[in-house]
């Protein structure tokens, strides 16, 4: 499979789109729990005792990395990556690029935001105990788009792979 | 930038913020305040503010000059504990603490025109010690120096002397001007906010103790300062018309327009209105959920507490009625 679009390979755009899932979740992971977690991390400074009710809103914006995970994991095992037996042509595997970018895209916005909804709902649970499971239904709702945009992608791996 | 802000505001003020969210949970509420008010007695308001960041404080405090010095303490150690290592930019913390440098200014320059020493009058809270304002000029921090020059050139007499009545309006009008630089450059638009409204405030209860005490207008045109969103001219002109009218007029404006034009008009209720209006400003930033807004509206509620607490306290040892008091920190607290 020698074709090129814009000078690569089907093989070279999937891993393209792949890299991309991957980058795109775990960059929004990192900024969303680094933001939660300095918030986190005064509020524990002068109540441990929040330890336990601020950990789930830290580790939430986690899920998006792992999502992009996922989504390279599935680029390679639909595709015969691991066999290194890849039969992709340029257009499928540029098809196979834009599959890769709903959770590319979605997932870096949607950590950031998650993060930043994080840090609010911590200082909900910061003020009053009582809230931490209320706190933990609004970064939640951030999350439904990181999913989305995972069974978009996995849809269309699949519809490519099928 | 909005954008960027949702990333580089909590990495930059997070952790600050979620201390002030579990330190505002601390602030004393409207029930302590009022157990404060009918205890009538210090050692029983010692014990109710027992549980409280107070209680160190307070401890060896046994007259009002020991609960002034014990609630300033507790000040400095929220500036220098919490302010200087919350990570906001420099010309926030300094708009804390330069105003009570200009405060020590003007000790310095009333207690030398009196002919006193200057050393009980001074503040611990400012940016540099107090003992540095009892010394030689060239020791001042350099803002505060070049202000002392200029009001020195522009109130001293031939032999130097200077007038007592002119010092504290001038010492005023600087501070604003330099507050008002360096909320400019804090990038923070509530500390922008607060110091136009500030300036405002200082306008409007110069221009109503003058206007209702019948002070001529060109006594009071020295003592507006610049900064705040109504511009002195205004203040003059509304000052040339009939009392009612001109606090009418005054109270239309809209930094004003939540306080009641009869409220303006009465100095009694004045400067409640005042502080309530300014500390309903400070709740609604103390919301924001990240960046410096949190922290300062932290730091002002805390300031405006230690007020609260002084006016309870002293007024207690002094035998102000509670209802004065009440009415005093009412709306504050």
């Amino acid at each position: 499979m020698d074709d090129l679009i814009l000078g690569m390979t089907g093989f070279e755009w999937a891993y393209f789109g792949a890299a991309l899932a991957a980058i795109g979740g775990g960059v929004g992971s990192a900024i969303g729990i680094t933001s939660i977690s300095n918030t986190a991390t005064g509020i524990i400074a002068e109540d441990s005792e929040k330890f336990g009710k601020v950990l789930p809103l830290a580790a939430m914006p986690g899920t998006q990395g792992i999502y992009g995970f996922i989504t390279a994991l599935l680029v390679f095992i639909f595709f015969g990556f691991f066999g290194g037996q890849a039969d992709v042509t340029a257009h499928e595997g540029l098809r196979i690029f834009f599959s890769c970018m709903p959770v590319a895209f979605l997932c870096l916005v949607s950590g950031i935001y998650q993060g930043a909804t994080a840090v609010g709902a911590a200082g909900m649970v910061a003020r009053r105990d009582e809230d931490a499971g209320k706190a933990l239904i609004f970064p939640a709702l951030v999350e439904t788009y990181a999913v989305f945009s995972l069974i978009v992608t996995i849809l269309m791996l699949l519809f490519i792979a099928g | 930038m909005t954008r960027l802000r949702v990333i580089a505001d909590p990495k930059r003020y997070g952790f600050a913020v979620g201390r002030v969210r579990v330190l505002e949970t601390n602030l004393l509420g409207p029930i302590t305040f009022e157990r404060l008010l009918d205890a009538r007695d210090f050692d029983r308001q010692r014990r109710i503010l027992a549980d409280t960041v107070y209680a160190g404080y307070l401890e060896g405090a046994s007259t009002p000059d020991d609960v002034e010095q014990a609630l300033d303490a507790s000040l400095v150690d929220l500036y220098e504990d919490f302010l200087e290592h919350a990570n906001l930019p420099g010309p926030i913390v300094a708009y804390f603490r330069v105003r009570h440098d200009f405060e020590n200014l003007k000790a310095r320059l009333k207690a030398e025109a009196l002919g006193i020493p200057a050393d009980g009058l001074l503040t611990p809270l400012g940016s540099v010690s107090p003992e540095v304002f009892a010394g030689p000029a060239d020791r001042l921090p350099s803002g505060v120096r070049e202000a002392e020059t200029r009001i020195r050139t522009a109130l001293a007499d031939e032999d130097g002397n200077l007038p007592p009545d002119e010092v504290e309006a001038a010492v005023d009008r600087e501070m604003f001007t330099s507050l008002s630089a360096i909320a400019h450059q804090s990038g923070s638009r509530f500390v922008r906010h607060l110091m136009s409204l500030e300036a405002d405030l200082g306008n409007v209860r110069a221009f109503v103790r003058s206007r209702i005490r019948g002070v001529p207008v060109a006594d009071v045109e020295p003592a507006l300062v610049s900064g705040g969103t109504i511009r002195t001219s205004t203040f003059v002109t509304l000052y040339r018309l009939p009392v009612e009218e001109g606090i009418a007029r005054i109270a239309a404006l809209p930094p004003l327009r939540r306080i009641e034009p009869e409220v303006l008009a009465d100095p009694a209720r004045l400067d409640v209105a005042i502080d309530a209006l300014v500390a309903r400003e400070v709740r609604i930033h103390r919301v924001t959920s990240i960046g410096p807004d949190p922290v300062v509206g932290y730091v002002l509620a805390r300031r405006a507490e230690v007020t609260a607490l002084k006016t309870v306290i002293i007024g207690t040892f002094s035998r102000v009625p509670v209802e004065r008091l009440r009415e005093r920190v009412r709306e504050v607290a």
